[in-house]
């Protein structure tokens, strides 16, 4: 048995021997830091591979080591061995290493917008992902209450060779009710800027997102530079539990455009959707997006939904009907001043053969709108104001509502408290209040940072102003490891003369 | 110095600073170091943008929004999209729109506060409404929407509807929220008067009645029948002067607590 371990470590010594033996020597320097983290001006071109650990000196004298965990061709991002605050801009980096090479050399992974970590140069597989857990607790003076703790996986795989590939997947569970929902999980060979373009699963696209979840098969093929159009196929999930559902088809076409130049760009997409079950249509809409944006001057964004009823009269609809509409304008004619404008107004969906619609509203024909501005002032002390109002309007029931709002926020300061303000007042259906909320944040210690806000909120039913009064305290804690854990705590508690509610909140979020 | 300092940023960049951005270099960078920024740079995101920077957005990372590896890349920041999905992945797929920070803030995603951003709806959530789960009205996955609930009491209330239907005691009024409130279905809360009936809370009638039926609704039975205490009861009012007064002038006119009502019903005598 010794033996032929010494044999077998002879065999393997032997076959090392046999890869080509290269000598790397880097120098750069640190070009930032970080709390955590330090960058260098080194990286894949010089040599440098994930996990080296880069000896830093100054002048003649050896002030720590870091060890690398990112690469980019003239970079890297390292973790240092010292506390980063010891460490100085312009500190010199070196690497002195020896890699064994074979012949035929792994060509270089293209570079990638993507935070995605490598985790196999071969076949250029790198991978992304976050880990939540939420629990929180609510408890409304001594009996009723709520509890529920939410986890959650996102997780993202990208193969580069030999073809452009990923894998996408995102769920989530209540582990009280042991359910789970599956909002992504799909495969997708190139990217929506390849020629071609395929998703199979719970397809998914930003410019497809107001067609809802697929199950399915989407084709996109880009027709030139700027335009690309597609193909839609599959089947709708259960609009409950987002569970598959045979029960309807979907089907559609879409197309999208993009045109840029130099700070202008003006982008968006189209696609005719039809859904059917039982060989009846169950819907058919069209969804429209459009973004134009003018530099930091203006930006102006559109999302309709359009649904047509060709059999007839269907909940008193004809012909087309605007289910959704949404506009909205930034635009900034000054450096210290912004405004946005936003006009929204919905109907409900109505379903034709499915059960979706909500058999028991009142309102099947009804259309809520609002009307939302607000006006940004900002000081060249850093401070900014704010000021808005929002109204909204329900075409049966007579009602309306107004918000306004005035904000204030303080001078950002990393290390300092940061101070806001923000008072409002409302007037609906039921109420007129008004609430002042003061709050702050401040960092504590390397890795926290606190938020507190006191609210003292006073209303009345109908038009009586002042006839109730709660005061309101929050507080959260985060606290930051690197860039890949964060914890977060939140204690809210409300107090009024008859009641008082309680909330707590729990979460972690660990990125890799 | 400035102009030099302008020209060695532009090369330390490795390429013509116009091609990068329009903002100057200089608004970022100092000639001391390329990075860190400037710590008293005079550029800010809060001024200079459509996106200032809030809550947690102030803790981020630039290359977070602005992703790339060259400075090309890194510096294209009208390519940063203000969109919340550009960077947050929109679960409800759009299904509320592209403006998530009608529910969600800046300062924490998981909607902590989540009631009090309900005041921007038409259905601000107080009393017995804050301490709802969201899926108790828009249901498991949000499949009941903005637009397909109603504000009115019924499709939650159905059981204390039935019961007040059942009870001949309880008047004949379809509209819950004229008599009960958010913060407790009983004891029942007036407060809708004044801008659904007459005004009693406010005016010349405010503090003027102690119960709905000692001096308004005589017969509790049916609250649409009332009163304006003709005959010195309330009102000092002698009959022959008010006919006189209205008789030729107001049409329909006649002695009666409604009659009055039908011109009077912003409780002042000049109305």
């Amino acid at each position: 048995m010794k033996r032929a371990a010494i044999f077998l470590s002879l065999i393997l010594a032997g076959s090392l021997w046999a890869q080509e033996r290269m000598e790397i020597k880097v120098d750069g320097k640190i070009t930032y830091i970080t709390t955590d983290q330090v960058y260098c001006d080194v990286g894949t071109d010089a040599g440098v591979g994930e996990g080296d650990t880069l000896r830093i000196t100054r002048g003649t004298e050896e002030v720590g080591l870091a060890v690398v965990t990112y690469l980019s061709r003239k970079s890297c991002v390292c973790e240092p061995l010292v506390p980063a605050e010891t460490l100085q801009l312009g500190d010199r980096v070196h690497l002195e290493k020896v890699k064994l090479v074979t012949i035929e050399e792994v060509p270089e992974t293209p570079a990638t917008v993507t935070t995605a970590k490598p985790v196999n140069k071969k076949f250029g597989l790198s991978q992304l992902g976050n880990l939540s857990y939420r629990y929180t607790y609510s408890q409304f003076s001594d009996s009723l209450f709520h509890h529920r703790s939410i986890a959650s996986l996102q997780y993202g795989l990208h193969m580069t060779r030999p073809i452009n590939t990923q894998l996408w997947i995102y769920g989530r569970s209540n582990i009280q009710n042991h359910d789970f929902i599956l909002y992504q999980a799909r495969w997708e060979l190139g990217t929506s800027e390849s020629r071609f373009h395929t998703q199979i699963g719970r397809v998914y696209s930003s410019a497809m997102a107001g067609v809802g979840a697929t199950d399915g098969i989407l084709l996109e093929t880009s027709l030139s530079e700027r335009i690309s159009a597609g193909l839609l196929g599959g089947l709708e999930p259960d609009p409950a539990t987002l569970k598959f559902n045979s029960s309807v088809t979907k089907g559609g076409v879409f197309t999208s455009y993009r045109f840029r130049r130099d700070q202008r760009s003006l982008e968006g997409s189209l696609a005719l959707v039809g859904q059917y079950a039982s060989g009846n249509v169950d819907r058919e809409f069209l969804y429209n997006r459009f973004r134009w944006r003018r530099g930091r001057l203006l930006y102006f964004t559109m999302n309709q939904t359009v649904d047509f009823y060709r059999n007839g009269a269907v909940g008193g609809r004809k012909g087309a009907t605007l289910v959704s509409n949404q506009l909205s304008l930034r635009i900034r004619p000054l450096n210290w001043l912004s405004i946005q404008s936003r006009i929204s107004s919905r109907k409900q969906v109505l379903y034709q053969q499915s059960s979706r619609s909500f058999p028991d509203s009142l309102f099947v024909d009804e259309t809520r709108s609002g009307w939302y501005n607000a006006v940004y002032f900002n000081t060249s002390g850093g401070r900014s104001y704010r000021l808005g109002a929002n109204y909204r309007f329900q075409s049966t029931g007579g009602g309306n509502s107004i918000y306004a709002f005035l904000g204030y926020r303080g001078p950002y300061r990393r290390e300092g408290w940061n101070f806001d303000y923000t008072g409002s007042f409302l007037h609906n259906l039921l109420i007129t209040g008004s609430r002042n909320q003061f709050g702050f944040t401040r960092k504590v210690g390397r890795r926290g940072s606190l938020f507190a806000e006191y609210e003292l909120y006073v209303y009345g039913y109908g038009n009586k102003l002042a006839d109730y009064i709660q005061h309101n305290v929050t507080a959260t804690y985060s606290w930051q490891y690197r860039s890949h854990l964060v914890v977060s705590t939140s204690l809210d508690a409300t107090v009024d003369k008859d009641y008082k509610y309680y909330y707590l909140y729990f979460a972690f979020h660990y990125r890799f | 110095m400035g102009l030099t300092s302008v020209v060695l940023m532009a090369v330390l960049a490795g390429i013509p600073q116009e091609e990068l951005t329009d903002i100057p270099c200089a608004n970022c960078h100092s000639p001391n170091a390329w990075i860190p920024l400037a710590p008293d740079h005079t550029f800010q995101h809060n001024r200079d943008t459509l996106f200032p920077l809030e809550g947690e957005h102030q803790n981020a990372e630039c290359i977070q929004c602005h992703p790339g590896e060259t400075a090309m890349e890194t510096h294209a920041f009208a390519q940063a999209k203000p969109e919340c999905s550009a960077c947050h992945l929109d679960i409800h797929q759009n299904e509320f729109g592209s403006e998530c920070g009608r529910c969600h803030n800046t300062s924490d995603w998981d909607m902590s506060r989540w009631n009090q951003n309900h005041d921007h709806t038409i259905f601000a959530l107080n009393g017995m409404h804050a301490s709802l789960a969201c899926r108790d009205c828009h249901g498991v996955n949000f499949q009941r929407l903005a637009g397909q609930l109603t504000t009115d009491c019924f499709p939650c209330h159905s059981s204390q509807y039935r019961l007040a239907r059942e009870n001949p005691d309880h008047p004949d009024n379809d509209n819950c929220r004229l008599c009960h409130n958010s913060r407790a279905w009983l004891p029942i809360d007036m407060s809708q008067h004044d801008s659904e009936f007459f005004p009693i809370y406010s005016g010349s009638h405010r503090g003027t009645w102690t119960t709905c039926d000692a001096e308004c609704h005589f017969d509790p039975s049916d609250y649409q029948i009332f009163s304006c205490g003709l005959n010195g009861v309330c009102h000092k009012h002698d009959k022959t002067k008010m006919d006189r007064k209205h008789r030729g002038e107001v049409g329909g006119y006649s002695y009666n607590s409604v009659k009055c009502y039908h011109c009077h019903s912003g409780g002042r005598g000049g109305d």
